[in-house]
């Protein structure tokens, strides 16, 4: 009997052990995996939204962050923004902007105090970009409030240069903000999106069956964008007027700048919360007329004005013609606009199950990235209920809920598999901004989620995928330093894949101004076709994958060594 | 057991935006009652033929006892300004929102294996957004009632806003399979199609759906979208137009419009079109009419509110429970002041009880409401005319020939009231020949007869009756008129 009984525990413990090796199996089985390592990279930010009850809306809307090299030491760095005490807030000491240097090997520091960074003012959108071409990152920071331009001084520090850049913008609500060379002068203009004409005095709450709520963008006066042209001199100039921009009131929340029509000059794309989306289009000499109905991406494809949040640019179907993905409010699928070439967007989002897994969420943050390095866009999606206390009122929704994952099967349909890409996908809180970028240097891009009140999410890529990758860098010597706005065509094979340099993108974010390219089995890349914005063509042939390539503008190829570490 | 049909009614749109609240279910046209009311209505006609002189009260003199209802104020309910309590609105909401959750609960407890109660306790936690309870008390209506389309149906609805399509689907197949007569139900299976990208078979249901409702703008416009993802853009296009036709200010219908001009290469067609939808969406926001407006969510509450108890209130009805049927009707109408169908069910009641002047009065309130609805001034003539006001009988039944031109009623009605009094006799043949014309019913012949003979002529009315007869051989009361018509001749 006794023996027996040992012979069932073997038994049961064998069956325990298969159990527990399916499970572990069946954790991560699909091709992208991305696990959460936030407790293991010391960054200790909690972000905060400044509320106090009273339900001012900007709480709802805060933040974006920054993914950006700020020390030029070939790691990407994180800026997080935070909120700040509103009015009947009380803090023992005051919330602030967080700078994280990356140490390599998935730690990062605070140097926040250091670098002088902390800006305690109610951070909405941040940008970074080189708008004094002495060759590091500067940061615009929007907020609600007089709005923050830091110089970077090249040794680890910024300085606060506002007054003297004159691009404090008053007192708004911002959103995003982006850089962007307008009129191929060479040097970084700068376009601040506004949200809305919220003060104390005209606040107020709503409601929803007794239960108290945020309201609603509808409840205020929509306000115009804001466009300044870089002097070239370290002062900007407001030309939101004269521009064409500023003609148009709207409730802006997320951008993109980019050439979407291919014409060689750099537009704007700004997403509207509940009020038509934006395209500006520019003449080539910073004058921009509006174009995003006739366009047909103002509306989504029954004619609805969605809750955009956020908006990403890429070339999801590979045919040279950079698509645009908004996200959006709950019970609006985040939708696709594909670029149909001739000024022309369709909203192909039914079509290609773009919108899977994101209808009972409010979206966010969100980008395309080739997570798998197989050679086209997967898409993810940062997801939060804008309302904390949704569940009271309506339980088809949850304030805090886990992320979207949606990868491209290849033939310009996406299915959904936030359930099979690891521990990261798990995770439920409230997310709002979302960058993307290579953390660890290893070729393939990982995540960092901003998350509302909360601790950020960083979800480092251990995707199973074997694909080759390049990354190009740009370093621009007649036009802005790194190439902000350049357009690059790379080809390997039969594989041809598009993108161009952004600054400011996402959900009122920063990140990716190194291209990231997966080249699936392609082993080399046969040539590579940078257009610089107001400058010439450069062409590089026969580059081998997997490493960093920085390429100078009129200049030849600085690669690498292969395995991902192209400093 | 009969189910109950939950009235439906129509709500802004789109669901969810923190902005508004997810909508429920299109609006039920109170035509869809109609047949029922009518038939009710002939009942009432063919009582005022046979009683020539009116047995209700004498107009005027009596107190209607629906003012001092209206006029009762009720210390437990907040809603009450008069009462004098200084709740605040959401306050107010709250408590509404509580004692719905407290009637349905309550006509559970009464009837606890009855399929209508579990059913209306899910609806109202619906209202609530409570979905987990919702589904909960939806499948308990299921078991007393497996066949209920209705709880399938919502179960279905619930699916949509849940982004489970499939699942949907399933649901809607099988409220198809239990009650084919379901309205819009093709186009919810359609909706759940696209969603899942089989644009195919979503044609297909759409066009089912107009096929029975050739006016369903909302169908057109869903046919318009599914065909433009198909990229049969003419296709699209011309169903856009079709959704514009049935209603001139839509919107989006615009949109899609535009949309496939410039596809097809009609720039300068697409830009008028954009900037005509661009114009109706100002005018859409500028009035309150954008589906993310919610102006005022009390009102929300309370017509949410008046639509569970009007509904609760017909289960009671019907178990034999008037009195508090009648009480729940009440607070509906209070509650919501644009709330037609609790004042068609108290009238109705009243109408049972004789009370003419309360019933009155509550089809007077459903025209200020609804001035084209036909019924209400159906009724409105009848109870005039059973009250001897003959002025108001005929300005009523004009009213309906107006409003419901297509419809014998008003034409019979009015014959009806010259015949019973005696006047305007040329008229009346007239209006009960039109009457026939409009609908070759044993009624409007049984009507014409007596028209004919009142003129003097026979052959017409001997005609007439035999048509009545031929079609409802059993009616005793028409062959005993063709007796009469043939004596006296």
């Amino acid at each position: 009997m006794r023996g027996r009984f040992f012979e069932l525990d073997i038994r049961r413990l064998i069956n325990i052990l298969m159990v527990l090796s399916v499970l572990v199996c069946a954790r991560a089985d699909g091709a992208v995996v991305l696990n959460d390592v936030t407790r293991e990279t010391g960054i200790t930010f909690i972000h905060t939204d400044g509320s106090s009850g009273r339900r001012y809306i900007v709480e709802s809307v805060t933040s974006g962050l920054a993914l950006f090299d700020y020390d030029r030491d070939g790691d990407v760095d994180i800026y997080f923004l935070s909120g700040a005490p509103l009015k009947g807030t009380k803090y023992d000491k005051a919330p602030k902007n967080a700078l994280y240097r990356n140490e390599g090997g998935w730690r990062f520091t605070d140097v926040t105090d250091r670098a002088g960074v902390g800006d305690t003012g109610f951070g909405l959108g941040v940008v970074a970009g080189d708008y004094d071409n002495d060759g590091d990152l500067d940061i615009y920071v929007n907020n609600y409030g007089p709005n923050v331009l830091y110089r970077n001084n090249g040794d680890g520090t910024f300085s606060d240069v506002t007054a003297q850049a004159g691009v404090a913008d008053g007192s708004k609500v911002g959103a995003a903000t982006l850089f962007l060379d307008m009129d191929k002068d060479g040097d970084l203009d700068l376009f601040v999106a506004n949200y809305l004409n919220f003060t104390y005095e005209n606040h107020l709450m709503r409601t929803s069956k007794g239960i108290s709520k945020y309201a609603g963008p509808m409840d205020f006066p929509p306000m115009p964008n804001d466009l300044f042209r870089n002097n070239g001199d370290g002062t900007f100039t407001d030309v939101s007027v004269e521009s064409g921009v500023a003609e148009h009131k709207g409730w802006g929340m997320g951008g993109v700048a980019v050439d979407y029509d291919n014409d060689g000059d750099t537009d704007v794309h700004i997403v509207n919360d509940v009020y038509g989306n934006f395209l500006f289009q520019n003449d080539g000499t910073g004058k921009f007329e509006e174009v995003g109905l006739i366009a047909g991406i103002a509306y989504d494809l029954h004619g609805d004005d969605q809750g955009s949040m956020g908006v990403d640019c890429g070339d999801y179907d590979n045919d040279g013609w950079l698509d645009f993905y908004q996200t959006s409010y709950a019970q609006e699928q985040a939708a696709l606009y594909k670029n149909m070439s001739g000024g022309m967007f369709q909203d192909v989002t039914m079509l290609t199950g773009a919108g899977a897994g994101t209808l009972a969420h409010v979206t966010w943050g969100n980008s395309f990235v080739d997570f798998d390095n197989d050679g086209d866009l997967d898409i993810f999606v940062a997801c939060g209920h804008l309302q904390d206390n949704i569940e009271l009122y309506d339980d088809t929704a949850s304030s805090s809920v886990r992320n979207v994952l949606l990868m491209n099967k290849g033939d310009g349909k996406f299915v959904d598999v936030s359930d099979q890409s690891g521990d990261g996908m798990k995770v439920k809180l409230r997310s709002r901004a979302a960058g993307f970028d290579d953390l660890d240097n290893d070729g393939d891009v990982d995540v960092v989620i901003l998350n509302s009140r909360r601790e950020p999410t960083i979800l480092r890529n251990d995707s199973t995928s074997k694909g080759h990758w390049l990354q190009v860098r740009l370093r621009g010597v007649k036009t802005n330093r790194d190439g902000v706005g350049a357009r690059i065509k790379l080809t390997a094979g039969d594989l041809t894949l598009t993108d161009e340099v952004h600054s400011g993108r996402g959900y009122q974010s920063h990140y990716g101004m190194r291209i990231h390219f997966g080249l699936g089995n392609r082993e080399k890349v046969d040539r590579i076709e940078v257009r610089w914005v107001g400058g010439g063509v450069d062409i590089l042939e026969n580059i081998r994958a997997d490493r960093l390539v920085t390429i100078t503008e009129s200049s030849s190829v600085t690669p690498g060594p292969s395995g991902g570490d192209g400093r | 057991m009969t189910k109950c049909r939950v009235s439906q009614r129509a709500r802004k749109k789109k669901p969810g935006s923190h902005r508004t609240e997810p909508p429920i279910m299109p609006t039920r046209k109170i035509g869809v009652l109609l047949p029922g009311i009518i038939v009710f209505a002939v009942i009432i006609a063919v009582d005022m033929w046979f009683c020539r002189k009116a047995s209700a009260s004498p107009a005027g003199g009596q107190v209607s006892q629906i003012e001092e209802a209206f006029a009762t104020s009720d210390n437990n309910e907040p809603y009450n300004l008069s009462s004098g309590r200084n709740l605040t609105a959401e306050e107010q909401d709250l408590a509404l929102r509580k004692e719905q959750l407290e009637v349905a609960s309550r006509l559970l407890a009464d009837f606890s294996n009855d399929t209508n109660a579990a059913f209306l306790m899910g609806m109202a936690y619906f209202e609530q957004g409570n979905v987990v309870e919702t589904e909960k008390y939806l499948q308990k209506s299921l078991e007393f009632l497996p066949n209920r389309a209705d709880a399938c149906d919502h179960l279905g609805r619930i699916a949509l806003l849940k982004g489970q399509y499939e699942r949907a689907l399933t649901l809607f197949r099988r409220v198809l399979e239990n009650d084919p007569a379901t309205p819009g139900i093709h186009f919810r299976i359609a909706k759940a199609h696209v969603f899942l990208g089989n644009f195919k078979e979503a044609v297909l249901e759409l066009q089912k759906d107009i096929g029975i409702f050739p006016d369903a703008g909302e169908s057109y416009f869903l046919l318009g979208e599914t065909y433009q993802q198909l990229k049969e853009y003419q296709k699209a296009k011309e169903n856009f137009e079709a959704a514009i036709r049935i209603k001139p200010g839509y919107t989006k219908a615009y949109y899609g419009l535009a949309t496939m001009c410039a596809r097809l290469g009609l720039k300068d067609e697409s830009r008028q079109l954009q900037q005509k939808f661009k114009q109706l969406e100002a005018e859409d926001r500028k009035a309150g009419r954008h589906w993310r407006q919610v102006l005022d969510p009390l009102m929300v509450t309370r017509r949410s509110v008046a639509h569970t108890h009007t509904d609760i209130a017909r289960v009671y009805h019907k178990h034999g429970n008037s009195d508090q049927a009648e009480q729940l009707w009440k607070k509906a109408a209070t509650l919501d002041p644009n709330n037609v169908e609790c004042r068609f069910h108290l009238s109705a009641l009243y109408l049972q009880n004789h009370k003419l002047p309360d019933a009155l009065k509550l089809y007077e309130q459903i025209a200020g409401i609804d001035p084209n609805n036909g019924v209400a001034y159906f009724f409105i003539g009848n109870i005039n005319a059973r009250m001897n006001r003959f002025e108001e009988a005929e300005k009523a039944y004009r009213k309906v020939m107006k409003v419901a031109s297509k419809r014998s009623d008003g034409y019979r009605a009015l014959a009806q009231l010259y015949l019973q009094n005696n006047c305007n006799l040329p008229e009346a043949k007239q209006l009960a020949s039109r009457a026939v014309e409009l609908e070759p019913a044993a009624l409007n012949y049984f009507i014409l007869a007596a028209a004919c003979d009142k003129n003097g002529d026979s052959a017409g009315a001997l005609w007439a009756i035999k048509q009545a007869i031929e079609l409802e051989p059993g009616n005793a009361q028409y062959r005993r008129m063709q007796l009469l018509i043939r004596e006296k001749k």
